[in-house]
């Protein structure tokens, strides 16, 4: 089974570099044939993969452990579910699956245009084509999953079948698993059709909206699944490191942000292109920029330049994605530059109060925002290239530039969209923002009194208010319009005020839910946290709460042994829940592991890590952190993912004699 | 069984290679101008709907959407012109046709025919565009 996956994967470099050779060929001659034969390529490509994955699935769930992929991520007594998973836990199978991505959404791609855009399609081919031969060089020359262990006896080499695996990184047990990575690779490679159409509208000149409205909704999915998988990442980062938080700025963390705010900021300004034909370079700049970072990430994961908790350390991959960058970076600006002449606006700007200026500001922000993450990310290579050490700059440093962007993004939410086009009237601005200000400063005037004196808070929650007053305002002023001229109800109104332009609504849900998620956010101004040591009978307390440990349990199975508190959980001397925080010791990996437990409200969570033995092993040392509007963020996740999907439904039409 | 492996990848291969060998046709490049034009048509008719909104929702005076109307309406008026003088051209007029119903087959027989004719607000008898959802001239909702 092992040699057919090679096989399969060593074809897919043939047919990936006849694919991207037969598609640019096609665009030259404008052959049909040729980018027929093309078009097969891809499909062939994503066959031959679908193949090679399905082989090594096989491997991994039958253990065949002379593969040293399946030794390494795997072992007998895994359970089943991580065995089909460990295809993306390792380094080289998660690499398969970039590559699967990458041949899907080609054959994808293909398949949607089969019968249109036969200017763009050659080079839109010829430029994904081109990442599938990338990922195939890497795949099967740099780090094979079908590769065999080898042992040394005496002077040589030879083959050999491990009795057991390694095992799955314990961190990687965890049902998280089966959804995180899969919905942020598709968010990463996803960015790859929007970077091939515009590409390809650059190389043939057709540089109007065409390539924009067809890549909309890819755009827009790969954006959302971008954003579900970062929030995913933070979950998981959350219930299973154990140190109380969801988000660290970590470097990989901070490679998945990267590509989310210059795609966020792409579907701004494009509707600046729509509406007044402005921004063309920019536009294309940030859909250039989002592939590349969402390159960039996986090489920082990968290449080991920056160290990281979740970074495949040293692969040696670093050089090959050096170069693959450098070209696509070259390559781009080199077509960006050779056709700056035909991008010049059609219009120009009217008033720095309108809409488009709105919009230019949001993008102003996110840029900073990009920058400022890049740099944070990179500053320890960047030290090291100067001052020959690695300097660090942690959350605080991230925080202190962050936040501040943030809120500023948070309450353009609220202002843009109540901001008419090409010239907004101080009256109007009145009449429209007198109302959330008023409401805002109230709240903020009733947080003072009740005791809150964080000033980011203040601002958070008074921007929050206010950006969440005008969304609804928008909805109900929007539907009571509607209801005027027609039969329908307030609800009926409100449906189809919606649907008829789900593109708008479906942003105005998704701006909602990052005003729930800023709350969550906000909720870490007020963390607390306790450290205890206690035995059977012990006691300690948190703000309101007291704990009890009833009971100490340890218990072991073939997988891994564990150690298990009992924690009574009282608030006013009522018990509110039980929770039983473990620490586990995997003994394939031999490596330890801790399986926090929440009690998860609206209000707060209230979230126990058992940390280990005391020192004269009699007791276990306990942590215990209350963390306010946690939930918050996940439920803002939710939204934002039904915003998404919203505003992909395709606009109702109404017939001319029905309700307008 | 490694037989049949072989062969079906052997037909595969034939069947992707096969394009290449067969008798060829080229395709035309559609018309850049007309794609432009109707870009610009789709454009301004965007505009206005949004104006049309934005007014409906008190977001800008009365003056200002007046003023802004009739811009659009001249730059409207400019585009179709254009597009006129295009389409009688029986070649621009096929090619206009393609470009407008490009991947559209399918939702054509649902829509019906729908033509392009002006109507009239019920309040004060301006006329407006089709699609449009209030009267330009009083703010009027339009059914």
């Amino acid at each position: 089974m092992a040699d057919l996956g090679n096989i399969l994967l060593f074809f897919l470099f043939p047919v990936s570099v006849f694919t991207a050779l037969t598609a640019l060929a096609a665009g030259v001659t404008k052959r049909r044939g040729l980018l027929e034969a093309a078009r097969r390529g891809a499909y062939a490509a994503f066959a031959v993969t679908t193949l090679a994955v399905l082989a090594l699935e096989y491997l991994l769930v039958t253990s065949d452990f002379s593969i040293e992929y399946v030794a390494s991520n795997t072992n007998f007594a895994l359970p089943m579910f991580y065995k089909i998973v460990a295809l993306w836990a390792g380094h080289n199978g998660s690499l398969l699956l970039w590559t699967w991505i990458v041949t899907i959404f080609t054959a994808i791609v293909a398949y949607q245009h089969r019968h249109k855009n036969n200017d763009l399609m050659p080079y839109v081919l010829f430029a994904m084509a081109s990442n599938m031969i990338f990922f195939s060089i890497l795949s099967v020359f740099i780090s094979n999953p079908f590769q065999t262990l080898y042992q040394e006896f005496g002077n040589t080499l030879q083959e050999f079948t491990a009795r057991d695996g390694h095992g799955l990184n314990p961190l990687l047990q965890h049902p998280a698993m089966i959804i995180h990575p899969p919905v942020l690779f598709i968010g990463y490679v996803g960015s790859v059709v929007p970077f091939a159409f515009a590409i390809a509208a650059l190389i043939t000149g057709k540089l109007g909206a065409g390539w924009i409205h067809t890549t909309r909704r890819w755009a827009l999915t790969t954006w959302g699944f971008l954003a579900v998988g970062i929030v995913l990442g933070g979950k998981w980062a959350y219930v299973e490191l154990g140190w109380g938080g969801y988000w660290a700025w970590d470097p990989v963390e901070n490679a998945s942000l990267l590509p989310w705010l210059t795609s966020t900021a792409y579907l701004h300004s494009v509707m600046i292109q729509e509406r007044k034909g402005m921004l063309k370079v920019w536009n294309m700049a940030l859909v250039i920029a989002t592939y590349l970072l969402a390159i960039f990430g996986t090489f920082l994961t990968r290449s080991g330049i920056v160290s990281s908790v979740h970074a495949f350390a040293n692969s040696g991959l670093g050089p090959a994605f050096a170069i693959f960058l450098g070209m696509g970076l070259i390559f781009s600006v080199t077509l960006l530059l050779y056709r700056r002449k035909d991008l010049k606006p059609d219009e120009e700007m009217e008033s720095l109060v309108s809409r488009e200026s709105g919009f230019l500001f949001n993008n102003l922000l996110f840029l900073l925002a990009t920058i400022a993450v890049l740099w944070g990310t990179m500053f320890p290579v960047i030290s090291e290239l100067f001052t020959g050490d690695q300097i660090t700059v942690g959350p605080p440093w991230f925080n202190n530039i962050m936040i501040p962007i943030g809120l500023a993004l948070l309450l353009l939410t609220g202002v843009g969209p109540l901001l008419a086009w090409r010239h907004t009237s101080v009256e109007t601005l009145k009449r429209s923002f007198g109302w959330p200000i008023l409401g805002s400063v109230i709240l903020v005037v009733v947080l003072l009194a009740l005791g809150v004196r964080d000033g980011w808070a203040l601002g958070s929650f008074a921007i929050s208010f206010f950006v969440m007053w005008t969304i609804v305002v928008e909805f109900v002023k929007g539907a009571n319009i509607r209801r005027k001229n027609s039969s329908e109800n307030f609800f009926q109104a409100m449906y189809m005020l919606s649907r008829k332009n789900t593109r708008r609504y479906g942003g105005y849900l998704i701006h909602a839910a990052m005003v729930v998620m800023f709350i969550g956010f906000t909720g870490n101004a007020f963390n607390s946290e306790t450290r205890a040591e206690v035995g059977e009978g012990d006691s300690f307390d948190l703000g309101p709460y007291t704990f009890n440990a009833i009971k100490i349990t340890e218990d072991q199975n073939e997988n891994y042994s564990s150690q298990t508190l009992e924690l009574e959980m009282y608030r006013n001397d009522r018990l509110i829940d039980v929770i039983n925080p473990e620490k586990r010791f995997y003994f394939a990996s031999d490596q330890p592991s801790t399986e926090v437990d929440i009690y998860s409200t609206f209000r707060e969570d209230i979230y126990a890590v058992l940390s280990g033995m005391s020192n004269d092993g009699t007791k276990v040392i306990v942590q215990v952190y209350r963390n306010p509007f946690v939930s918050m963020v996940w439920i803002g996740a939710f939204i934002l993912g039904i915003g998404t999907l919203f505003a992909m439904l395709p606009n109702l039409r109404e017939s001319k004699g029905g309700a307008q | 069984m490694s037989y049949l492996a072989y062969l079906t990848g052997l037909a595969f291969l034939v069947w992707i290679v096969m394009p290449l060998f067969k008798k060829d046709s080229t395709w035309v490049s559609l018309h850049m101008e007309v794609e432009e034009l109707a870009e610009r048509k789709q454009r301004v008719y965007g505009n206005i709907a949004d104006l049309e909104f934005d007014f409906a929702m008190g977001r800008l005076s009365e003056k200002d959407f007046k003023t802004i109307r009739t811009s659009f309406l001249s730059e409207a008026g400019r585009v179709m012109e254009k597009l006129e003088n295009q389409k009688s051209s029986k070649l621009m007029d096929r090619i206009q046709n393609d470009i407008e119903h490009l991947g559209k087959k399918k939702k054509k027989n649902k829509k019906g025919s729908k033509t392009q004719t002006a109507i009239f607000c019920t309040e004060c008898g301006a006329e407006n565009l089709s699609e449009a959802k209030f009267c330009m001239k009083c703010g009027k909702g339009l059914s």
